[in-house]
């Protein structure tokens, strides 16, 4: 009889970044990253596991963005034009390296890689990568949470009530469209808790979400377990908090696991060692040096010197690590146990990439714990969270406290000197389009097509990706441009809909491009 | 899935060639729109606050110019833009009901302001509008209400349990809305006393008042006296001796600045010495440029040369000091004039010469009231004070 509950929950999200216009999209490659070093293994692994007769649990978000390009048939058919193409940079680095004894095994184990992930996308998964968490899903392993439409941070849009609504709505419908069922679990995006939060999940049937530590400990009144049982807002939901203890020994690479000297060292890729003319159009057809995932290096340590990548050791440490997760989180469980008088729930949620993109090693790591807690121990199980909230239905009553798990712990990450500038122009256009909605009543045809396209415009707007890059500095540009062109877009359809004079090719081309969510989706019943 | 290393031909025997379909990868004509600016207004009047962290509220703001220029005729030239923040936390605010209130001053033309605030989890909402300089004040428009965060864990460990109602929302206080709270009754209703024994019983004794502002006095005392004692820069009066050529001397009746507003003749001439008997003299600045080297002969002082007005410092700071004390004396009815204390029966033993003139009698009292009058504090001592309060 386990003592106490382990849930794990991996968040996927990626902005809406689809370029049709461009041949060959620089941004678009976090996707085509992410598909073939977080998702695919991730499946891989959970698969591999099924097949062995372990049982666990985890949980993951599908933001509605991420669940988009996935499903997108031109999306597609780009990963495996890029993936071929991978495949053939990594038959040119067998030749290029052969001699190199320790070099060149690496280049055939990305070579196996490369085609392992092509094959399972292809034919396992059928393009469809959602679909193999759908499956895991119906095995009754995994539980997938829904989010909010464009990930926008609530606790900032909230001040037009109606803007933080339709994230929310839009999300649960476009959960319900892919799905089939509905959600029980919503991921808040950046855990941005605001009072209000509550009631708004609360109208949307949802039973549960996550926050960050100090919007659990922060609660009032004081929960009695802190972050280690539930707390019950007063709207309905309940609300889990991060376990503290779980967080950077696992994300960090200072403190945690990924900055062992034995695991693949991120900042050495070929795409950044070989000639231009010897990396196009493998890597991008316009000579841009990104990353191509393929690393020789290890950590090594704290310098410069990066020592050759060592598989068999990384797998090693792989598994070392977890079985060290594992003890502690029995020695945290037993002692929680011991103080309380039901069994605690320890709550880890991750962001998806850190798992295979930031840390290679993060899918074997996970497979290896997974395992162990199946096979090697009693005190501890992986849970999902409607499992703990069937077990013990009761709750705490408590109010969570205004957060994020965000730097500083708050708003200012996305309203900073940076990035302060568009909420004046993102509660005006949510405004705008509520007067939209309200005047155009019983729309259709075209005008009802422009107003699907105005509310795509505005959500897309909304996402809390863009102000993040605009205060991370990494891709700034590019997030202010995305903003001044949704706002810009918004702003054309809305007069173009208050004149009735809508100019319909444009509008195609527009539908064409900014395709997120189906008009069921965006349609307010 | 594990395989040797493929070869290139049996990749392509294993897996289906992904030849994409033509219609998959084309890329469409896309739109490839100019990015315009953002429009730099949107012709309303509006304000919005938001918390950024527990002691950090960001505001922006925009105004419809011609709603200014219809509130230019209630301007005065020293018209100042503010905002008017109003701590709204747990009541439902209507305009009058506010906890607190205070001003931050900023510029209009920022059209967006962070104001640092000193107390987490409160609510806040705020005016933006215009502030004249005899303190009236009138508002633009009105925010929407900002929540800030808690910074730390909440001092109440109730434990309340609430079932759960799986489908269907439970009617409960919303946290969104805070509730009007009905004020803390700190008897319940079953224990009011009947009026027979509402009186307060004889040998009660109000408890003693704080007085801060002795306290403060005292305080500024200590650090005025080694001020005085130890640098010679403020000693009462230098040896005119030791200056040498450059050495002046100035009357010690007649100070060579003035404080605005202060009968400063007036109270020279009467027994109080003035704050600093004697000035701090410093060495008179010459400026020489480097230019204008003088010859030897040259090389004194003309006899029509003043030296700048020396700036005391501490002086200033003191008078400064003494000046609003004296204004918070006046004001607080606990501290009252000498004469009233003396009217009451309070104890009159207390030596306080300085405060002479402001005894009994009545014409003297009503003339000095309004001039601030400097005290001699190395004649004063730690008891040189007359507290205002009376136990009854």
């Amino acid at each position: 009889m386990e003592k106490g509950y382990l849930a794990i929950l991996l968040h996927g999200h990626l902005p809406f970044v689809r370029h049709p216009e461009h041949e060959d999209s620089l941004e678009e490659n976090w996707l085509y990253e992410a598909i073939t070093e977080v998702y695919i293994p991730l499946l891989l692994a959970m698969e591999e596991l099924v097949a062995d007769g372990i049982d666990f649990r985890i949980s993951f978000s599908l933001t509605p963005t991420l669940a988009s390009m996935l499903r997108d048939p031109f999306l597609q058919s780009r990963y495996l034009r890029k993936i071929g193409r991978l495949i053939e940079l990594a038959e040119k680095e067998i030749k290029r390296t052969e001699g190199q004894s320790h070099i060149q095994p690496l280049a055939q184990m990305y070579h196996q890689r490369f085609c392992q992930v092509r094959e399972a996308f292809l034919n396992r998964y059928h393009r469809d990568v959602v679909a193999g968490f759908q499956r895991l899903q119906e095995l009754g392993k995994v539980e997938i949470v829904a989010s909010a439409a464009t990930h926008g941070f609530l606790p900032l849009l909230s001040v037009d009530p109606l803007a933080a609504r339709e994230q929310v709505r839009v999300g649960v419908r476009h959960y319900e469209a892919i799905f089939g069922r509905s959600p029980k679990g919503f991921w808040l995006p950046e855990c941005g808790y605001y009072p209000g939060a509550g009631e708004l999940l609360a109208e949307h049937g949802i039973r549960f979400t996550i926050l960050e530590t100090h919007g659990v400990t922060h609660a009032e009144p004081r929960p009695r377990y802190g972050v280690h049982a539930p707390i019950q807002c007063p709207s309905g939901p309940a609300v889990f908090g991060r376990d503290p203890d779980c967080s950077k020994q696992v994300w960090s690479s200072v403190e945690g696991y990924p900055g062992d000297p034995d695991y693949r060292e991120f900042y050495r890729d070929i795409a950044y060692e070989r000639d231009v003319d010897y990396l196009t159009p493998h890597v991008h057809e316009h000579g841009l040096r990104i990353d191509s995932g393929i690393k020789y290096y290890r950590v090594t340590g704290k310098t410069e010197d990066k020592q050759v990548y060592v598989p068999k050791w990384a797998e090693r440490k792989a598994e070392i690590h977890a079985g060290d997760f594992l003890s502690h989180r029995e020695r945290q469980i037993e002692y929680l146990a011991s103080v309380m008088d039901r069994k605690p729930i320890v709550v880890a949620p991750y962001d998806a990439e850190l798992f295979g993109h930031w840390w290679y090693e993060g899918p074997l790591w996970l497979k290896h714990l997974l395992r162990k807690l199946a096979r090697e121990q009693n005190t501890i199980r992986s849970v999902t969270f409607s499992e703990y909230l069937a077990e013990y239905p009761h709750n705490q009553s408590a109010t969570p406290a205004a957060s994020s798990w965000g730097h500083k712990g708050f708003n200012e990450v996305w309203l900073s000197g940076s990035n302060d500038w568009i909420y004046r122009h993102l509660h005006q256009a949510a405004l705008q389009m509520e007067e939209l909605s309200d005047l155009s009543g019983r729309a259709d045809g075209v005008k009802q097509r422009a107003l699907h396209q105005a509310r795509r415009e505005l959500l897309l707007a909304q996402s809390s990706d863009w102000p993040f890059m605009i205060h991370s500095g990494a891709m700034a540009e590019y997030a202010t441009a995305r903003i001044k062109l949704h706002l810009q877009r918004f702003q054309r359809l809305a007069r173009e809909i208050e004149a009735n004079a809508i100019d319909e090719a444009w509008l195609s081309a527009t539908e064409d491009q900014d395709n997120i969510f189906v008009a069921n989706v965006l349609a307010t019943a | 899935m594990e395989r040797e290393g493929p070869s290139k031909q049996s990749i392509l025997a294993t897996v289906p060639s992904p030849q994409p379909q033509a219609a998959d990868v084309r890329p469409s004509p896309g739109l490839q729109e100019e990015l315009e600016a953002l429009p730099k207004s949107y012709g309303r009047t509006t304000i919005v606050l938001m918390a950024v962290d527990p002691y950090l509220v960001h505001a922006y703001w925009e105004v419809a110019p011609k709603e200014l220029e219809a509130t230019k005729r209630l301007w005065d030239p020293q018209v100042q833009s503010a905002l008017r923040f109003y701590d709204v936390t747990g009541i439902a605010f209507d305009g009058t009901n506010a906890r607190a209130c205070f001003d931050v001053d900023v510029q209009l033309a920022a059209e967006n302001w962070y104001v640092r605030l000193w107390s987490p989890g409160k609510s806040y909402v705020v005016d933006l509008g215009l502030r004249r300089a005899d303190g009236s004040f009138f508002a633009l428009v009105r925010s929407n209400t900002a929540h800030t965060p808690p910074a730390a864990p909440s001092m109440n460990v109730d434990v309340r349990y609430l079932p759960i109602q799986v489908g269907s929302k439970v009617q409960e206080m919303s946290a969104a809305e805070p509730p009007v709270r009905a004020p803390a009754v700190a008897i319940p209703p079953s224990k009011i006393l009947p009026p027979e024994q509402r009186q307060t019983p004889g040998g009660y004794r109000r408890p003693a008042v704080v007085d801060i502002a002795r306290t403060v006095w005292k305080k500024l005392v200590q650090l005025y006296r080694p001020l005085q004692e130890e640098k010679p820069d403020y000693a009462p009066r230098p040896p005119a001796e030791d200056l040498g050529a450059l050495a002046y001397t100035r009357p010690p009746e007649q100070p060579e600045y003035s404080v605005p507003g202060a009968g400063i003749a007036a109270s020279a001439q009467t027994a109080a010495a003035p704050l600093v008997a004697g000035s701090a003299v410093r060495e008179p600045a010459v400026a020489i440029a480097p230019g204008k080297l003088l010859r030897q002969e040259e090389g004194q002082m003309p006899d029509e040369h003043r030296p700048p007005a020396a700036i005391d410092m501490a002086r200033i700071v003191w008078e400064k000091l003494a000046r609003l004390y004296h204004h918070f004396m006046g004001e607080e009815p606990g501290y009252r004039l000498k004469a009233a204390v003396e009217s009451s029966g309070a104890r009159p033993d207390i030596p306080t010469p300085q405060f002479a003139a402001y005894s009994a009698s009545g014409t003297e009292t009503s003339a000095q009231e309004t001039s601030p009058r400097f005290v001699d504090l190395t004649q004063m001592d730690e008891n040189s004070f007359v507290s205002g309060v009376s136990s009854r």
